[in-house]
């Protein structure tokens, strides 16, 4: 027991002797905590039912399309977790406008109406049950969203358009068919039929508009990844980043060694100690890219799309990852306080940058913060080609960025390193 | 083991390093000779460690220079640095990889390559005795062997001067032998200068030519360990006293005429009596002491050598 209790009181003495390293063990739940909450408040706020401005907000093109247009977006921004945009600087929306927004990731998803729409059901040869060209309402989804973004959109808007056109067509129909047919029948038996017919009516036969989803307008992929595509270009960009967490036990134990010591006395300068310190992680961290996209590849299907943009966006992500991963080692001043910060870092800026649930469910304020994570940018690059279907074109923005998250990161990490 | 050549190869002048209100260094002025072998004795915490990784050129001191013969010693003076071999006081090697890893790495990072470096990490190898286990992982090695590969990588690049910091630390007889015999041989055989730092004085004693006694970052003595054994006459007594009689037995004892000083031993309970016979004067002192009815708890005489010079000049033992 004696034994045991001195143990213990010398556990507690050496976890004394590292507050930093408590101090990360007591800052990880509460960040967490908190970048979560913030993140996903708008999931989980009352009023998002309200059409508050953490709704899915659906920009909406009506254009020509008349009433039951109107009808069918006044219904939609009455559903629950919808806020239909309408407007831009006080204009209505054109089509073309709503597929750009909806191109520049200003929004996920957005609709069309069709012109004609409310003249096509006024039109008699429907309404005497003549088949007719079916008009499309657009769903412009980004192919970067996933299902269970653009799922609810398009239910709400299929059963609206259903219970609106199907009854405005009924009510017109059932009123020529009793002009013409039913004209002679007493009242009592007129009464009895129309109720019969409306009731058999509803739902019954195909409607002459339907919905239609695609990719806005110089976006070349038509098909849609699924979501363990949608979570491979996520995931890999997380995993990468766990690299810090290796680099820092390995520089803190070489240290422990005297090695480090040694290479101080040694005819070299800092930055080639650094730089090869840095060089077998990024080999890591590119094989480790290369086994996660072949997983995603062989196991779920991904098309990987222009195989040298991923390899840009992949050489980019890999040396942000060890550039952080040295960065972090030389802010910490044990290896308990590096390895816990770079978990906190590395899930933090994860989730800020859109890993764990995608940046445009949340409010405005946490997605401008998630443009300074390299996460983010990673994320985009990835899924400009793996789901955009863009080229070398599309990825050099976001690898730009990242390269100067790497010299960032690898500059501090020169300044602040450590021998002993 | 012998000094051929006066000139100065290692030049420390006005040295002063401080760890924030720490004066670890304090104000150190020394040359180490081409061709000898330089001891720097002291305790733990004295300052040995911090002066020599400034001399390796590790960090800079907060105030003075070094340089090794006309080059300046400082974390980027590769040339200065090329000159110099340094044997830290840790097993500073990888465990995970093979003796001849190890050294091959280390080679390159002093800028060996190809055939040479291969030359140089069997050389090496066969000085410290470790051939037949190379290609052993160093974690496999026992405590005495780890230091032999730690003294080879300090010798790949055939520095003009070898700095060994503490290198027998924990090691067995038979490995600490060798150590003594590769320094003897490197020294006599092949002119590397050397400086060793130590806490043990038989190692000093046996293989120093000259010797700095180094305590709270100060150097108190420099000359060859003779010299210094010498200094000391007969030998010294250490009496423990009442620490409220201190200055009375002070005054009584120095008035004696077969004592030469009377100074502070390792603690306030204790006096260092210095004699050019220890074994005579130790009569004088306690019949003057009893006729003064002054107290002695405790008499030790200690023999003339290292031990005693550091304890005439720090006022306690080595291994304190």
């Amino acid at each position: 027991m004696r034994v045991t209790l001195a143990f213990t009181i010398k556990e507690f003495l050496l976890l004394l002797r590292d507050p930093g390293g408590l101090f990360v063990l007591f800052l990880m739940p509460v960040m967490f905590m908190v970048v979560f909450s913030l993140a996903l408040g708008g999931l989980f706020e009352e009023g998002a039912a309200e059409g508050s401005a953490r709704a899915l907000e659906v920009p909406v093109a009506v254009g020509g399309a008349g009433e039951v247009a109107e009808q069918v977006v006044e219904q939609l921004d009455a559903t629950e977790g919808l806020a239909v945009i309408r407007e831009q600087d006080g204009q209505a929306l054109t089509a073309d406008e709503v597929a750009q927004l909806v191109a520049d990731g200003e929004y996920p998803v957005g609709v069309v109406f069709p012109a004609g729409l409310t003249a096509l059901l006024e039109d008699p040869r429907i309404l005497m049950g003549e088949q007719v060209e079916p008009l499309e309402v657009d769903v412009i989804v980004d192919p970067a969203t996933t299902a269970q973004v653009t799922g609810p959109l398009e239910g709400a808007l299929d059963a609206v358009l259903q219970q609106v056109v199907g009854q405005r067509l009924n009510q017109a129909g059932m009123a020529v068919w009793f002009e013409q047919v039913a004209a002679g029948l007493p009242a009592e038996v007129r009464e009895q039929a129309a109720a019969w017919m409306q009731q058999s009516g509803e739902g019954a036969g195909a409607l002459p508009v339907t919905t239609r989803r695609r990719v806005p307008p110089g976006v070349e992929r038509e098909q849609f990844p699924d979501q363990y595509q949608q979570n491979a270009a996520a995931y890999t960009v997380m995993g990468v980043f766990f690299i810090a967490t290796v680099m820092i036990e390995s520089i803190f134990r070489e240290r422990r060694s005297g090695a480090m010591r040694r290479l101080r006395a040694a005819p070299v300068g800092r930055a080639p100690i650094v730089i090869s310190k840095l060089a077998p992680f990024y080999v890591v961290n590119l094989i480790q890219i290369v086994i996660m996209f072949a997983i995603a590849r062989f196991a779920f299907g991904l098309e990987l799309g222009f195989i040298p943009a991923v390899v840009v966006v992949s050489a980019a992500l890999a040396l942000v990852a060890t550039g952080m991963g040295i960065a972090l080692a030389g802010v910490a001043r044990s290896e308990t306080q590096g390895t816990g910060l770079a978990v906190i870092v590395v899930l933090t800026t994860s989730a800020l940058g859109g890993v764990m649930v995608p940046r445009f469910i949340m409010p405005e304020a946490m997605q401008q913060i998630g443009n300074i994570t390299p996460q983010a940018w990673a994320i985009q690059g990835y899924q400009d080609v793996l789901v955009r279907g863009q080229g070398l074109g599309g990825v050099w923005l976001e690898a730009g960025v990242l390269l100067i998250f790497a010299a960032v990161f690898t500059a501090i990490g020169v300044w602040r390193f450590r021998f002993d | 083991m012998s000094s051929t050549d006066t000139r100065a190869l290692l030049r420390a002048d006005g040295v002063v390093h401080r760890y924030g209100d720490l004066t670890a260094v304090d104000e150190v002025t020394l040359d180490v000779r081409r061709g000898e072998v330089f001891g720097l004795l002291g305790p733990n915490g004295a300052g040995k460690s911090t002066l020599i990784s400034i001399c390796s050129g590790m960090f800079e001191p907060t105030a003075g220079q070094v340089a090794v013969g006309d080059r300046q010693v400082s974390p980027t003076s590769r040339a200065a640095k090329r000159r110099i071999g340094v044997v830290p006081q840790d097993i500073a090697l990888y465990e995970k990889l093979s003796g001849r890893q190890n050294l091959r790495f280390f080679g390159r990072v002093y800028g060996l390559g190809g055939r040479r470096l291969g030359e140089r990490v069997e050389a090496v190898l066969d000085v410290v005795g470790l051939s037949d286990r190379g290609n052993d992982q160093a974690e496999t090695y026992s405590g005495g062997m780890q230091r032999r590969l730690n003294l080879a990588a300090g010798l790949l690049h055939e520095p003009e001067l070898l700095i060994l910091d503490e290198p027998t630390v924990g090691v067995d007889p038979q490995s600490r032998n060798h150590i003594f015999d590769n320094v003897e041989r490197l020294n006599r055989d092949q002119g590397v200068t050397i400086v060793y730092t130590t806490h043990y004085m038989e190692e000093a004693e046996r293989l120093c030519d000259r010797v700095a006694i180094i305590d709270h970052g100060k150097i108190v003595a420099l000359d060859t360990p003779r010299a210094l054994i010498e200094s000391l006459g007969g030998g010294v007594i250490q009496i423990g006293i009442d620490p409220g009689q201190r200055e009375q037995v002070t005054g009584t004892l120095q008035s004696l005429q077969s004592v030469q000083a009377v100074g502070p031993g390792p603690d306030e309970r204790s006096l260092n009596i210095e004699a050019s016979s220890a074994r005579h004067a130790l009569v004088d002192v306690m019949q003057a002491m009893n006729a003064a009815a002054l107290e002695v708890e405790t008499v030790r005489i200690l023999e003339p050598n290292l031990e005693s010079v550091f304890l005439r000049y720090t006022g306690r033992s080595l291994r304190d």
